[in-house]
């Protein structure tokens, strides 16, 4: 044993010595392979946190939560809840263990001077029992500060009591004001506590009682997505028994209190982590299969490096064993510079993924739940460093097998120094048809997944967004008379020079507002659909055309709205074909008409989903909430703006100030990160697989020089023999080529039938990139013969 | 007194199949080498003696024959087990001395002891290195890498390599072929006087005059051995 430690070591002593030496292969080495373990890293990364590492919390995998469902018809959406259908499950003792209100809430820490926005949630007592919630300082909601105690306590982040509070450790029992309420101060939560992403990866900086009054009849008219239960079921429930008999029970709630015809809701209990989880699961394992392909191209452009390698040190080994060393003995020799190469690899790959989460850390917290605190895991240090041993083992005794014992024998006889060994034709095509054939997969797997985020990032709007942006004046306890204020702040707002055109907003354009029911002249449903009021100017300051009618009548009086309603080109066509909507009725609520007066152009929005609400309704705005959409002509001074708010009344401030191009970046965030990472990884892939057809061309060329060096002084033009070499070389191509696009297929069609991925074959991505491929490929082979070729013949015959 | 014998082949045959073409390279070759005996093989061009040389020394397999070294029937033998013979038995020298570029003289010469099953420490390898580089007179040379070194100097560093594990047998392919004909003169000497303190030499050469150096000189043609030469010089 001690024996072999010591011959390893002397091994790997003699080998970092001959790659010192060889600066060129060492180098492409580690760079091939360095690049490959960062990506590899970065994805298992971020697959082990989102889909395997366990959730840090008690008992974590008997945590659910609801997933409920609302049917209208025959269609049936997941992921909107009710908080009165919450608090009635919240009551159950028939099923529920014990289980925790949640619902996600912000606003400004008034106490502070800068007045910050802080995330909430707004949570039950058993909230912090069931996550094992650690308290720094003070302690979590008592049982008398749960749903209708109408307590008013606050629990806060580490993180904001450092930040907004400086640490101060008499915070605890302080009245603080917060989203224009106060709360007293109970708790500071440990530092490193990553509460559940159950509505997104928000950094949550406080948790707040529920103090309002929730009842079984309280809430039916709100749907959101900003509501759930943290629940653990009684020893013995099924999640599918729970889901059945709790789901009956709040759809015979929801029923009686006067749900519209034809539509049902029922509750679906999944585990916490599903949840989490969602549907980022689908792109972590899509970059997981694109990350091992690319591990595959630079495998395969390893091996060639490495069975070259192999070749030239045939000599070396020949002699080796003609003085006795056995296989393991070669074996080593072999395996102690893969293992130098790689581990150098694996170390430089790892500082580079580290260096990547960092940079990326914003943009994946926000496409991948589990992303707080990134760094990376010991998991994935382990797992990159497992692979890169195999990979360098593996590697090792393939170049030692395509040794051949009695070409070994015929080195030791040759009385040249020179070595006859190269790597046969067969491995060399075959390893040009394997990067190929990997690339190709690649290619298309991601053309079909670019794609969609290349529309979705050129998608124009549909409206001119430059010089837009939306304000929101938070209205302090002024409750009465808002629409007159708004009228008065809408003609402040216009007399500013910085401002061309302002209109009443319910919220911004690019939000709209909800989804909602809409009926048609019978009362009959019509549908869900994106809804958002809006004064009359909204679509000239938008510069959203008016295709037909026109927009609302002016609006004077908050409280005699006209009955009106706008709707957009695509929902008109649904509801009335070819016929003009103008004068039509439409319900957004059962019994109040609206009259059609107005079809303005689609806008296209981007969303976290692929698609776009192209079917619109735009209803007349009371200005009960002081929003506003403007279009400015510079640069709008925020003092300014102050100052005209205050002039309104004293107790107004600017709750929300931002443009219409901060909004849509932050939209197009997810698309660009899934964009950025795919394109990464197609470059990179793409670069070795050329840089590997280049290497195994260039050392097949390199070994017919002095046969192409004899056709070139016979007579035969630079171009005849390129062309030569060239249809040669295209086999193996073509080949590997073919293999890719019957893998992509394969691919395409197991993805359909195990996980019911649907891939929208795009053919205008497919054969796009299919020519990119082949023209590298072309690049690659032609770059090595040309070199050969145009050099003077006899340099060829002399092999100079 | 009879005398030991180191290596003996029984009627050795190889064939080379190529093309649905047979070539017979050696035909039915007997061979007995004694202890410190001095054997040349000569020969014109193509008649077989390096892929004796080859069989002899375990890189190949013959066709046929059976052959005995140091006791054992290594006819028959694993890729590992004619290693690990090679290793204990056998000490070969080459004409293009096949010595490992980036190693420095010393590490060539150990490289042997590092291969043996009984594994040695460094102060015993050492010490073999030392003695072997001793018995070629080349105990300055041993940081330098052999591209650093002449020609003869190479081949005398090629031969302390060979010696290094105390070989039943030497084995020499024309150590002379890539030396001047000083340098080839002060190597054939080197190989008398290693005989002459007793070490087994079976040596393959061309060059008439070095392989009356031997003790015993055999001639290969056309695969097949001058036995009665090899009995008359043996008797």
């Amino acid at each position: 044993m001690i024996a072999s430690i010591r011959y390893f070591t002397y091994e790997l002593k003699n080998a970092l010595t001959s790659l010192l030496k060889l600066g060129t292969y060492s180098s492409l080495v580690i760079a091939t392979m360095g690049l490959t373990l960062a990506a590899l890293a970065v994805v298992v990364n971020i697959n082990y946190l989102v889909l395997s590492k366990p959730l840090p919390y008690p008992d974590a995998d008997s945590l659910i939560v609801t997933d409920q469902s609302e049917t209208i018809g025959d269609m049936t959406q997941y992921g909107f809840q009710i908080l009165s259908a919450q608090f009635h499950i919240y009551q159950d003792d028939s099923f529920i263990d014990s289980m925790a209100l949640m619902q996600s809430t912000g606003g400004r820490l008034q106490e502070v001077t800068s007045s910050p926005y802080i995330e909430a949630l707004q949570v039950t007592p058993e909230y912090f029992a069931l996550l094992g919630v650690p308290m720094a300082l003070g302690r979590s909601f008592n049982d008398d500060e749960g749903v209708n105690d109408q307590k008013r306590v606050i629990v806060l982040s580490y993180n904001t009591w450092q930040n907004h509070f400086s640490g101060d450790l008499s915070i605890l029992g302080r009245a603080i004001r917060y989203d224009n309420e106060i709360y007293e101060v109970v708790g500071i939560i440990e530092e490193g506590f990553a509460p559940p992403e159950v509505f997104g990866s928000l950094e949550i900086g406080g948790w707040v009682s529920f103090h309002e009054e929730v009842s079984t009849t309280s809430h039916w008219g709100a749907i959101t997505g900003g509501v759930n239960g943290l629940t653990r079921l009684k020893s013995g429930v099924t999640l599918e028994q729970a889901s059945a008999s709790l789901g009956q029970q709040i759809n015979t709630l929801y029923q009686s209190q006067g749900a519209a015809p034809d539509t049902a809701i029922g509750g679906r209990f999944v585990s916490l982590k599903t949840k989490i989880i969602g549907d980022s699961a689908q792109l972590a394992y899509l970059l997981l299969a694109g990350v091992i392909t690319l591990l595959l191209i630079a495998v395969s452009n390893l091996s060639n490096l490495f069975f070259s390698r192999a070749a030239q040190k045939q000599r070396t080994m020949a002699i080796q064993a003609a003085l006795g060393a056995q296989s393991r003995h070669l074996f080593v020799h072999v395996f102690s510079e893969a293992l130098w190469l790689i581990g150098a690899s694996w170390a430089i790959g790892m500082i580079i993924a580290a260096w990547l989460l960092v940079w990326l850390q914003n943009d994946l917290q926000f496409t991948f739940p589990r992303m707080q605190n990134l760094s990376l895991d010991g998991f994935t240090l382990i797992v990159s460093a497992l692979i890169s041993i195999a990979i360098a083992a593996v590697l090792s005794f393939v170049s030692m097998r395509k040794i051949n014992s009695e070409s070994l024998v015929r080195d030791l006889q040759a009385s040249g120094k020179g070595t006859s060994a190269q790597i046969s034709t067969r491995t060399r095509n075959l390893l040009i048809a394997t990067q190929v054939c990997f690339a190709t997969v690649l290619l298309l797997g991601a053309s079909e997944l670019l794609h969609p985020v290349y529309k979705k990032l050129t998608q124009p709007l549909g409206f001119d967004s430059e010089n837009l942006r939306f304000i929101r004046v938070d209205t302090g306890d002024v409750e009465e008379g808002l629409p007159e204020y708004s009228l008065q702040m809408k003609a402040a707002l216009m007399a500013l020079p910085e401002i061309e055109s302002a209109a009443r907003s319910f919220t911004t354009p690019l939000v709209m507002g909800w989804e909602n029911y809409l009926y048609d002249e019978n009362n009959e449903m019509l549908g869900i659909v994106s809804v958002g009021m809006f004064d009359e100017d909204i679509f000239s300051v938008l510069g959203q055309q008016i295709i037909e009618g026109r927009s609302f009548t002016p609006i004077l009086d908050g409280d005699a709205l006209p009955q009106e309603v706008v709707i957009s080109q695509s929902l008109a066509r649904r509801l009335y074909g070819d016929q003009s909507p103008i004068g039509e009725t439409l319900h957004a609520t059962q019994n109040e008409p609206l009259s059609v007066v107005g079809v303005v152009e689609d806008i296209y929005v981007p969303s976290t989903s692929d698609g776009y609400a192209e079917e619109r309704y735009y209803l007349p705005f009371s200005g009960a909430r002081m929003g506003f959409t403007l279009r400015t002509k510079g640069t709008l001074d925020e003092a300014k703006l102050l100052a005209t708010v205050k002039a309104i009344h004293p107790n107004f401030s600017v709750a929300f100030n931002d443009t219409f191009a901060t909004d849509l970046s932050f939209r197009l965030r997810n698309a660009k990160l899934t964009g950025g990472l795919t394109l990464s990884l197609v470059v990179l892939a793409l670069a070795l697989a050329a840089a590997g057809i280049y290497g195994v061309l260039s050392y097949s060329v390199q070994m017919r020089r002095y046969e192409l060096g004899i056709r070139l002084s016979l007579g035969a033009h630079t171009q005849t023999v390129i062309a030569l070499v060239m249809r040669q070389s295209f086999t193996p191509i073509f080949i590997g080529l073919a293999c890719g696009i019957v893998v992509a297929l394969i691919g395409n069609m197991l993805g359909e039938y195990l996980w019911q991925y649907q891939v929208q074959a795009e053919w205008g991505a497919f054969l796009l990139a299919l020519p990119i491929m082949i023209a590298i490929a072309l690049l690659a082979c032609y770059w090595p013969i040309r070199a050969a070729v145009l050099a003077n013949p006899i340099k060829a015959l002399r092999n100079e | 007194m009879s005398r030991k014998s180191k290596v003996k082949l029984t009627n050795i045959t190889k064939k080379f199949v190529t093309n649905e073409m047979e070539t017979r390279a050696l035909q039915g070759v007997n061979l007995e080498i004694f202890d410190g005996e001095y054997v040349s093989i000569s020969g014109p061009s193509g008649c077989g003696k390096s892929t004796l040389l080859t069989i002899l020394g375990l890189l190949d397999t013959p066709t046929s024959g059976e052959y005995i070294i140091g006791g054992h029937d290594v006819s028959n033998l694993t890729v590992n087990q004619r290693a690990s013979i090679r290793n204990k038995h056998i000490g070969f020298v080459f004409q293009s001395f096949n010595l490992i570029d980036e190693l420095s003289v010393y590490d060539n010469i150990a490289l042997p002891l590092r291969y043996r099953q009984d594994a040695l420490t460094n102060s015993e390898i050492e010490e073999r290195v030392k003695s072997s580089l001793a018995k070629v007179d080349m105990s300055h040379r041993t940081q330098h890498k052999p591209n650093q070194l002449s020609g003869g100097q190479q081949q005398r560093i090629a031969i302390a390599r060979a010696l290094v594990n105390s070989p039943d047998v030497l084995l020499v392919d024309e150590p002379t072929g890539n030396l001047d004909s000083k340098n080839g003169d002060l190597v054939m000497k080197l190989l008398q006087s290693l005989n002459d303190n007793g070490t087994t030499i079976c040596m393959v050469t061309h060059d008439p005059r070095y392989a009356d150096m031997a003790s015993t000189q055999l001639h290969l043609l056309d695969g097949v051995m001058n036995e009665s030469l090899h009995m008359e010089l043996a008797v």
